[in-house]
């Protein structure tokens, strides 16, 4: 779900700054009222603003589902459903069926296990950014569990721990940390020699070099981390509900999807969608609030 | 002015500097902050084994409250040079004293300004607190200040080098001819005892230069200190110094230990018409590009 923000370049991503570029900037008073541009190029002013910002990604979304809705109403199929119907069950289980109840408890266990896996990937990663000898000693190990998919490991942690909650806690751990890991790690050793030699020639302490130097500097690279270790998680904590639960909310899908329920299945997963894009969104504004000196040097 | 390379000068190695005596220079009158190196040079191994020499031991003496600087090619063991008296390396041979501290890591009487800034400066840190940065890792007794007084302080700072206002923007916002003043600042709030400069306005346009050429000239008077200076422009070295040392190619070594005789203060029109100037220029000029 990190992706498509991914994608971009960090200094020139969403909010209301980047639909203020330069050129469609209206004129101010400098030019005076008695200068206006002509209706036509205001028009097409505004055009092009509202397509260059997400306004117009937004309206693409509401038209998809306009579409689905009219479409849905000409030729009525029971497998796909309409967007009103899939509300309407919506507001029912958020309000009296299971879907919050189960989608609670699966934010719990993953809000422990990722409490567990950012602390740990970051304090692995950052030190192996920082200490070539740790470096050596972790990074084979790294490389190797990072690369294994969590899901092929998945029935080797339901036959040690069984279907229950440490078992999903280890699930969500084992597949947060290593986003953690490799950011941290990306950061930490991002800092220039001169860096580390300007930290040297103030004589700071080991200590006081990692509080002051490498952990600001490598601050926005585990914000990255946390990002894509959630949405890792978020992926993990429905399939797990799926493949080895007794409720949460993958568990409520599968349920939704045995029983033909189509329009409870549909909510579920609006729903979870719902999540992604809320944590997504938080994480956003944490790097953006983290990497601030970065877009005013660049001046935006 | 003792070097290997010129037995005919007239001043002798500081003896005074043993290691292990007084740690506090300034508080036991008589032992001075001279810079001692004696037969300092380094070597180093190479990945092919070989081993290249980066700086053929050299003997000599900069007193304390001299300009100095250090000029040469590239790959003449200038900046090697420096960072052995800054303790960034360690000598392969010989010692470097700085009044009576041996030099064996960073001395806390010296602080150093890179050329490139834009590395050295914490980007994240606004200006004041990146001179806020040099204040807390001050050399010396550390005094507990009020933070309003810290901000007091580090704006004296920024008003010394012509930067007056600028406490709350990012170095990012700055020119870099500002973030290298900042740089300064930050290593001034340090209260340094010496000055280790690398190159330092060799990133920076050619007025901004000379601007910065004469706020150095105006810190080192106000703050008595001892500055050495490395640079590959030597009008900048004659300009700037009262003692000029020119390193020979491949780290072979003083060429030419010269002062510059010319009164301060210097105004950049005036000593690039002096005489002396002049014929120094000729000289060290010829010197590096092997005319002599």
């Amino acid at each position: 779900m990190a992706d498509l923000t991914e994608a971009r370049p960090p200094a020139t991503t969403r909010g209301p700054q980047t639909t203020g570029a330069p050129t469609t900037v209206p004129p101010k008073a400098a030019t005076g009222p008695a200068e206006r541009p002509p209706a036509s190029i205001r028009v097409g002013r505004s055009l092009l603003r509202f397509l260059r910002s997400r306004a117009s990604g937004w309206t693409l979304v509401a038209l998809v589902i306009v579409f689905w809705q009219i479409s849905s109403e000409i030729h009525f199929n029971p497998t796909i459903s309409a967007p009103d119907r899939i509300a309407q069950t919506w507001l029912h289980e958020i309000t009296q069926g299971q879907l919050l109840p189960d989608l609670g408890r699966t934010l719990r266990t993953m809000a422990i296990g990722f409490a567990l896996a950012v602390p740990l990937g970051v304090g692995i990663g950052f030190l192996m950014g920082r200490s070539r000898i740790v470096w050596g000693l972790l990074e084979p190990t790294v490389e190797v569990l990072r690369l294994t998919p969590t899901t092929a490991i998945l029935p080797i942690f339901v036959l040690f721990l069984g279907i229950g909650e440490s078992m999903k806690i280890a699930v969500f751990l084992a597949a947060g940390i290593f986003p953690m890991i490799i950011n941290a790690y990306a950061g930490a050793r991002g800092v220039s020699k001169v860096l580390n030699q300007t930290a040297q020639t103030y004589r700071l302490t080991w200590w006081q070099t990692q509080r002051e130097i490498a952990l600001p500097y490598a601050t926005p690279f585990i914000l990255v981390g946390m990002r894509q270790s959630l949405g890792i998680s978020l992926v993990l904590a429905v399939v797990v509900g799926m493949l080895a639960g007794n409720d949460g909310i993958g568990f409520y899908i599968l349920n939704a999807q045995q029983t033909f329920n189509i329009n409870q299945l549909l909510a579920a997963v609006v729903t979870v969608a719902f999540v992604g894009y809320v944590f997504n969104s938080i994480f956003l504004l944490a790097e953006r609030r983290t990497t601030r000196w970065r877009r005013i040097a660049s001046g935006e | 002015m003792t070097s290997t390379e010129s037995p005919a000068v007239d001043r002798e190695v500081d003896g005074g500097a043993a290691p292990g005596s007084v740690r506090d220079i300034r508080a036991h009158s008589g032992l001075s902050g001279d810079i001692v190196l004696a037969d300092a040079g380094k070597d180093y191994v190479a990945l092919d084994g070989n081993v290249v020499r980066a700086l053929r031991p050299v003997s000599l003496t900069i007193d304390q409250g001299s300009f100095v600087s250090v000029v040469g090619r590239s790959g003449c063991g200038k900046s090697t040079f420096l960072r052995l008296v800054a303790g960034l390396e360690t000598v392969s041979s010989g010692s470097i004293h700085i009044g009576a501290d041996r030099v064996d890591g960073p001395p806390d009487s010296a602080r150093y300004v890179f050329q490139n800034y834009n590395e050295s400066l914490l980007q994240w840190r606004t200006v004041g607190d990146n001179v806020r940065f040099g204040l807390r890792h001050r050399h010396g007794p550390r005094r507990a200040h009020s933070r309003a007084e810290e901000n007091e302080i580090i704006n004296g700072y920024l008003a010394e080098v012509g930067l007056a206002g600028t406490f709350s923007r990012y170095p990012g916002e700055l020119s870099g001819g500002m973030q290298q003043r900042v740089a300064i600042a930050r290593a001034l709030a340090a209260s340094p005892q010496v000055l280790l400069l690398d190159e330092p306005f060799s990133a920076v346009d050619a007025l901004s230069r000379s601007n910065l050429q004469d706020l150095l000239l105006r810190i080192w008077r106000q703050h008595d200190l001892t500055v050495l200076f490395v640079t590959h422009d030597i009008e900048e070295a004659l300009f700037l110094s009262q003692r000029v040392i020119v390193l020979h190619e491949a780290g072979a070594g003083i060429a030419r230990d010269a002062t510059v005789d010319i009164p301060y203060p210097r105004t950049q029109v005036d000593v690039r018409e002096d005489p002396r100037y002049l014929r120094l220029r000729r000289e060290v000029l010829g010197l590096v590009l092997g005319l002599e």
